[in-house]
C-alpha cells in the first residue's frame, strides 16, 4: 500500500501538483486510519492531505480514478434484481433475464434498441445500479476498444456516447413528461425547465459512469502508470493561454480572480514597506525633550503611499486572440483592485478602453463591447506596433508620469512594419517602469516578423507569460 | 482567513506546526493540550503554500440535490416536503446558469423561510418572480434567471 501511495504521489507531482514530503507523510498516516475497503473514505483522506487547492481537484480525481480504479471482477449484472429495488416492478424480471445474457455473452446479446431502452429506463428512474450496468453494456458494444493502444480513452468515450445519442434520449424523456402532464393540468415553463435540468444531471451521472468504465478497462489493459501518463492534463495555472480550449479558458477565468487579489495584496504590501520618508522635524524635536534637547533619535515621516498608475496597452489582433481575451479579463481583474488603471487596446490603431470597464459587472460584457466599439483599426487590421505606439505617444504620451507603470501585452509580430522603438524609449524615460509581457514561448521570439528583441532593449523587462503561473511569478518579482 | 493580512499567515505557521507562541520578552508558551484549529476561507484569495502545507484541506462545494433538500428540511421549520424539494431543484437549476453570484446555501434557507412565512405552498412563476431577489443579489442575475427559468423578459 505504501508503494502504491508513493507511486500515486509521484504521479500527482508529475501532473504538476505541489505535494511536499510532509504531505506525503500525512497521507501515509491518514490511510492507516481508513478501512481500505472504504474507497470514498480513502479518496477524501488522500484529497484532504495531498490536495490543497480546489483548482487541483480535477487533476487529483483523474489520477485517483486511474490508480485506485475498481479492479474487482465485473460486478455481476445478475445482482441487479436485488440491487434495483427502486425499479418499476414491470422492468424487474425482464432486466434480470437480459442481465444474465450480458454476463455470459459480453453484451453482444443486447441489441442497440434494447440497450437504448434500458438507458431510457435507468434515466427515468435515476437508478444508479442500472445506469452502471448500461454503461458497461454500452462500452462493450460501442467503444470498440483495442488493447495496447496508448490512448487516454477520450475517443472511446466519444464513440460510445455518440452511438447512444444522449440528446435524443433527453428529448424522449421530456416528451414522455409532457405526455403525462397533458392528461392533467399541463406543465408550466418553470416545471419543464426543472425537469430538464434533473434529466440533464442524470445524463451527466451516466456519462461519468461510462467514463469510469472505460478508464477501468484501460487500467486493466495497460496498468495505472501508463494510463496516468495519457490522461494527464495541465493544471489551470499551467494552461497555455494561446492554445487554451474554451473549457480551459473558463477554468482560467475562475482561478484568475483569487489570483488577482493575491497579486494586489502583494503589490500593496510592497508599496507600504518601501523606504522611509523624509525627516520629521517636529517629531524629532518632541522626542529630543527626554534627552535634554539633543536629537539623539531622529524620527522620519512615513512616506506618502504613492498611488501607482497602471497603463495597460494590449494587442488584440487575431494572432493573439485568445491571449487578448485573457488579458482583457486580467485587466478587468486588476482594475477592480487598483483605482488608477488605464487600459488601451490596439491592432494598428489604438483606442482607450478604460471606460468600458467602469461599473461593469460582467467582464464578458466589457470584452464584447471592446470588440465592437473600440476604434483600433487604422488601415488593414493587421497589427502594426510602430504606428499604434506612435499614436499612443502622440495622444496620451504626456499623461505618462514618473508614477506610472506601463504594461505592454503582445507578441510583437509587426508584419514587417517599422518598429518605432524610440517611442518605447521615450516612454521609459517618463514612466517608472515599462514591462512587456509576451505570450509566445521564448524560443519563438525574434523569429519571422517578431521584433520583440528590438523593443526589449528599451523595456525594463520582457517576460514570457503563457500561463497563470508565469504571470504570478512575474508580479511576485515586481518591485 | 480571507480578511487576514499576509503577515498574520506567517505568524500562524509557528502556532500551527509547533503549537506554541514565541513572545520576545517572555519566551515561548506551549499549548498544554493540542488544540483543533479550523481555518475557513471563502477562496477570495489564495492562501500561502506554507500555511496550506500545515493543514488538511477540504473544499466544500455546493451540496447535491438530496443533501440540499435535507438541509432545507432540517433548518426551516414547518416546510413541506414538496416545497423543500422544489426549492432545492430550482436552486440547482439556478446554479447551472452563468450567474455573477450563484445562490449559496444560506440564501437558499432564507428563501425557503420567506416562502414558508408568505404561506406559498408550491412555487409558481409569479411566486418565484416576486421572491427571487432573496436568492439573487445582482439585478443582472435576477433578470437572467427570470428570462431563463420563467420566460419573463
Amino acid at each position: 500500500m505504501l508503494d502504491l501511495l508513493s507511486d500515486f504521489v509521484t504521479e500527482l507531482r508529475r501532473a504538476g501538483l505541489p505535494v511536499s514530503m510532509t504531505e506525503h507523510l500525512d497521507a501515509a498516516e491518514a490511510i492507516g486510519h481508513i478501512p481500505l475497503e472504504d474507497r470514498d473514505g480513502l479518496k477524501y483522506a488522500l484529497a484532504a492531505t495531498l490536495v490543497k487547492s480546489s483548482s487541483h481537484w480535477r487533476a487529483f480525481e483523474t489520477a485517483f480514478e486511474v490508480f485506485f480504479a475498481l479492479r474487482t471482477a465485473h460486478r455481476g449484472i445478475e445482482g441487479l434484481g436485488e440491487d434495483g429495488d427502486g425499479l418499476p416492478p414491470e422492468g424487474d424480471g425482464e432486466l434480470g433475464g437480459r442481465g444474465r445474457g450480458h454476463g455470459s455473452g459480453g453484451g453482444e446479446a443486447m441489441t442497440p434498441e434494447e440497450l437504448a431502452e434500458m438507458l431510457f429506463k435507468s434515466l427515468l428512474s435515476a437508478d444508479a445500479a442500472l445506469m452502471n450496468a448500461v454503461a458497461r453494456g454500452a462500452v462493450d458494444r460501442y467503444a470498440g476498444m483495442e488493447p495496447g493502444r496508448p490512448v487516454g480513452g477520450t475517443y472511446y468515450l466519444y464513440r460510445t456516447l455518440r452511438n447512444l445519442e444522449l440528446d435524443a434520449v433527453l428529448a424522449r424523456l421530456m416528451e414522455q413528461l409532457r405526455d403525462q402532464a397533458a392528461t392533467g393540468v399541463g406543465l408550466t415553463e418553470l416545471e419543464e425547465r426543472l425537469a430538464a435540468d434533473e434529466y440533464k444531471a442524470r445524463i451527466e451521472t451516466f456519462r461519468r459512469a461510462v467514463e469510469t468504465e472505460i478508464r477501468r478497462r484501460l487500467v486493466e489493459d495497460r496498468g495505472a502508470e501508463a494510463l496516468a501518463r495519457s490522461v494527464r492534463k495541465p493544471l489551470p495555472e499551467d494552461i497555455d493561454v494561446m492554445h487554451a480550449t474554451r473549457e480551459e479558458l473558463a477554468e482560467l477565468h475562475r482561478v484568475l480572480h483569487p489570483l488577482s487579489r493575491k497579486l494586489a495584496v502583494r503589490l500593496a504590501r510592497k508599496r507600504r514597506d518601501g523606504r522611509k520618508g523624509p525627516l520629521d522635524f517636529r517629531a524629532t524635536m518632541r522626542r529630543s525633550l527626554s534627552t535634554g534637547g539633543v536629537p539623539i533619535e531622529p524620527r522620519f515621516r512615513h512616506p506618502r503611499p504613492a498611488k501607482p498608475e497602471i497603463f495597460v496597452i494590449a494587442d488584440i489582433s487575431g494572432s493573439v486572440a485568445s491571449f487578448a481575451r485573457f488579458t482583457l479579463h486580467l485587466v478587468y481583474a486588476i482594475s477592480s483592485q487598483f483605482s488608477k488603471v488605464r487600459s488601451f487596446v490596439f491592432v494598428d490603431g489604438i483606442d482607450e478602453v478604460t471606460r468600458f470597464f467602469e461599473g461593469v459587472v460582467d467582464p464578458a460584457d466589457a470584452v464584447a463591447r471592446i470588440n465592437q466599439e473600440a476604434d483600433v483599426i487604422w488601415v488593414d487590421g493587421h497589427s502594426d506596433y510602430g504606428h499604434a505606439l506612435t499614436e499612443f505617444h502622440r495622444r496620451w504620451g504626456t499623461e505618462v508620469t514618473a508614477r506610472s507603470s506601463l504594461l505592454l501585452l503582445g507578441d510583437a509580430r509587426n508584419n514587417y512594419h517599422a518598429t518605432q522603438t524610440w517611442v518605447v524609449e521615450d516612454l521609459r524615460q517618463r514612466a517608472r517602469h515599462v514591462y512587456w509581457l509576451n505570450p509566445e514561448p521564448r524560443h519563438y521570439w525574434d523569429s519571422g516578423d517578431s521584433v520583440v528583441g528590438e523593443y526589449a532593449a528599451h523595456c525594463d523587462e520582457v517576460v514570457e507569460v503563457r500561463t497563470l503561473r508565469q504571470l504570478e511569478h512575474f508580479v511576485g518579482n515586481l518591485t | 482567513m480571507d480578511r487576514v493580512e499576509l503577515e498574520t499567515e506567517a505568524l500562524l505557521l509557528e502556532v500551527l506546526s509547533e503549537y506554541q507562541v514565541s513572545i520576545p520578552e517572555l519566551g515561548t508558551v506551549r499549548a498544554t493540550r493540542l488544540p483543533m484549529v479550523f481555518l475557513t476561507s471563502n477562496n477570495t484569495r489564495e492562501l500561502s503554500e506554507a500555511l496550506k502545507r500545515r493543514c488538511l484541506y477540504l473544499h466544500i462545494d455546493y451540496p447535491d440535490l438530496d443533501r440540499e433538500r435535507a438541509i432545507v428540511r432540517a433548518r426551516v421549520p414547518g416546510i413541506t416536503e414538496e416545497l423543500a424539494d422544489q426549492v432545492a431543484r430550482i436552486v440547482r437549476s439556478l446554479r447551472t446558469l452563468d450567474l455573477r453570484k450563484a445562490p449559496s446555501v444560506s440564501e437558499t434557507l432564507d428563501w425557503a423561510r420567506t416562502l414558508v412565512i408568505l404561506g406559498i405552498e408550491t412555487i409558481g412563476a409569479a411566486g418565484a418572480r416576486d421572491t427571487l431577489h432573496i436568492l439573487l443579489k445582482y439585478q443582472v442575475d435576477i433578470e437572467r434567471a427570470q428570462k431563463e427559468l420563467l420566460s419573463v423578459s
